[in-house]
């Protein structure tokens, strides 16, 4: 059974006292299995945002269906078993960020233990331990993001959905939400997260649809979507000059075309966060935020 | 249902409830203090202000879920969880209420505290006597009909000096009743301990005018038979019910209709009411009592050659009598709040004065939450999802 099953989605949009009609939605097939990381993709205004609201049963379709875990979307069930970060943060901002999980957990009716005990464990996943007893108000964006997140799995959900999880978060808040998400998903989570970050989307899903106008254009295996069939990639240990030159010359012999010899090059990421790590292990008591 | 109960406490708390409760007090406690001559007086303005600055924050804490609607709606925390919106409306109108209750109680508590401290006051519970209008009060004893358990009558007089009859005169009207003399002052309210009597099946009172110098008008609509007294307690209680229901209600209404032009509209519904309730205090304090009066006045002016007459009721010109018996119809549809936070109990006091100042509040109040909810509203409008 399908965690997430959509058919002929389509939601529209009025303006009050206006005649024009905006189509949010048009003609949405879905179907997510469990266990994978599904990405939403398509530039601002696409209709992710609206495709999201209406699988959480937070507006109606114009038309179409949407099944959640069996059940229909917004079905009280379906809400239980589901976590959800919006696309902002709009927490209460004069709960601190431990109160925050506990207000979430009463509504999912946690019991005292359990909420706290899942709290703790999400405040240290999150890295937001030492804040845990500050107000919202005083949050950065970054740590208000990873609070929300922290609030999406208060409940252990089978389905976690995310609206642009790593919006506002510097370089190490966002390895560590992919990090989380692929912990997540490896423990058989389902995961629907819409990004405009592709290399994010990248990193940790394993499907994804991009839509544009609302409606659907590309889907598939992310595996399968980038895979380029004409190409090979090769990676090896640094050689000789003399023996750089033998193997393009076995290239040659077989008739392929041989593009390049070059080191490889780290991304921008792995550079940012090891000079973060130098930096901190050799300034342990450094200030900042 | 919980959850909202105790988000919504913790952030009336966080949000400087306790501040603005605290400065509230000891405004109370100041007016009960220092507000008026007598410590009656300053009881009951002190409560009037109380029970003002209650409704007052009933309709703000009322009309904040509408705010706390939006928040829920933006983070959508409380829809995406198993939470029922019916449950999340009734937790968010119970924490409301149960604000604006304790807001009233404590307010209350300072004008008790301020009054005791200036000697104490005494509250009844109050049946009203008589109908509208006024009536002259002569030297031939009159009989008023009152509840067999009576303990006090409390009325208000206005006294005009005869001309003819002012050489020699004592400085004050005196009107007997039960028995014994009590001084009239214009626009004071008196309350007096009586001695009910038989009459037939009837239970009165006897009453008259022991000074014939002067021509006595009793406002009839003044009259109360108190009958009971009560203690602080209830009295603050039973004036906190009204703004803790208000408060109560209009939450419910906003975070239970829960579409973007629902909640702001129900709101507006109930702050116009609250409006009309206030403008109706006016209209009665400005028009019909104080009409009533001058009214009064010119009659005796006029016809000084029938004051003697006893116990004569001065009569309206037929037309006005008729435009203000259209009007009280009409005012009737409308319940008035400060009726509604005196029932079963009141202070006595200058109380005509008190409830001008509480009108005023609350067309402010009436007009600030009509602001509010519009200024909601185009925000509600504006949202795109």
């Amino acid at each position: 059974m399908a965690v997430i099953e959509a058919s002929g989605l389509r939601r529209e949009f009025r303006a009050p006292f206006r005649s024009n009609t905006v189509i949010a939605v048009d003609g949405l097939d879905l179907r997510i299995e469990p266990g994978r990381v599904f990405g939403l993709l398509g530039p601002n205004g696409s209709g992710k945002t609206t495709t999201i609201l209406m699988t959480l049963g937070l507006l109606k379709p114009t038309s179409g269906t949407v099944r959640v875990l069996g059940h229909p979307a917004g079905h009280r069930e379906a809400r239980r078993r589901t976590g959800f970060l919006p696309e902002e943060t709009r927490l209460y901002e004069f709960l601190s960020g431990e109160e925050t999980l506990d207000f979430v957990g009463r509504l999912f009716g946690l019991p005292r233990a359990v909420r706290r005990k899942r709290a703790h464990e999400l405040l240290e996943k999150t890295n937001m331990w030492e804040a845990r007893n500050r107000k919202l108000a005083t949050y950065s964006k970054g740590m208000a993001r990873r609070i929300g997140l922290a609030q999406s799995l208060i409940a252990s959900p089978d389905l976690l959905i995310l609206d642009e999880p790593t919006s506002g978060l510097d370089p190490v808040g966002n390895r560590g939400v992919k990090d989380l998400l692929r912990e997540i998903a490896a423990e058989g989570t389902t995961v629907l997260t819409t990004s405009h970050i592709l290399g994010d989307v990248a990193d940790v899903c394993d499907e994804i649809l991009i839509v544009h106008r609302g409606r659907p254009i590309l889907s598939g295996n992310v595996a399968d979507l980038l895979a380029d069939a004409e190409r090979l990639a090769w990676e090896s240990d640094s050689v000789s000059t003399e023996a750089r030159e033998r193997i393009a010359e076995a290239f040659r012999a077989e008739g392929a075309e041989l593009y390049g010899v070059r080191p490889p090059a780290t991304t921008l990421e792995s550079l940012f966060l090891d000079a973060l790590t130098r930096d901190k292990e050799s300034h342990p008591d450094a200030g900042g935020a | 249902m919980r959850a909202a109960l105790r988000l919504r406490l913790l952030e009336a708390r966080r949000r400087g409830g306790l501040l603005l409760l605290g400065i509230a007090f000891v405004a109370v406690l100041a007016i009960a203090l220092f507000g008026g001559e007598t410590v009656d007086g300053r009881y009951g303005l002190a409560t009037d202000v109380a029970a003002t600055l209650g409704y007052v924050a009933a309709v703000f804490i009322g009309a904040f879920p509408l705010a706390i609607d939006r928040e829920r709606k933006r983070s959508y925390l409380p829809s995406a969880s198993p939470v029922s919106p019916w449950q999340w409306a009734l937790g968010n109108s119970a924490a409301a209420a149960v604000i604006a209750a304790v807001f009233a109680v404590t307010l209350y508590v300072a004008a008790a505290i301020g009054a005791a401290a200036g000697g104490g006051v005494e509250t009844w519970a109050v049946t009203r006597v008589g109908d509208e209008g006024m009536f002259r009060l002569g030297p031939t004893p009159q009989r008023i009909h009152v509840p067999a358990d009576t303990q006090a009558l409390r009325l208000r007089a206005r006294t005009f000096l005869v001309a003819d009859e002012s050489l020699g005169t004592a400085d004050t009207a005196v009107i007997g009743i039960s028995g014994r003399g009590y001084e009239i002052h214009d626009d004071r309210p008196v309350t007096v301990p009586v001695d009910v009597q038989q009459s037939g099946d009837d239970r009165v009172v006897i009453i008259r005018n022991r000074s014939p110098e002067y021509a006595v008008g009793i406002d009839i609509g003044s009259l109360r038979a108190l009958t009971e007294r009560r203690s602080f307690f209830p009295n603050s209680l039973a004036a906190s019910i009204a703004p803790a229901l208000g408060a109560g209600a209009l939450a419910a209404l906003g975070a239970a209709a829960g579409a973007n032009l629902g909640a702001p509209v129900a709101a507006l519904a109930l702050m116009l009411l609250l409006l009309l309730g206030s403008l109706k205090g006016f209209l009665l304090d400005v028009i019909e009592y104080e009409g009533t009066l001058k009214e009064a006045q010119s009659t005796v002016v006029q016809h000084g050659d029938h004051t003697h007459g006893g116990g004569s009721e001065i009569r309206d010109h037929p037309l006005r009598a008729e435009a203000k018996r259209v009007l009280a119809g009409m005012l009737q549809v409308v319940p008035t709040i400060s009726e509604l936070d005196r029932t079963g109990a009141v202070a006595t006091g200058e109380w005509i004065r008190a409830r001008r100042i509480d009108s005023a509040a609350y067309l402010l109040a009436g007009a600030l939450a009509v602001a509010a909810v519009l200024g909601g509203l185009g925000i509600s409008m504006r949202r795109t999802p």
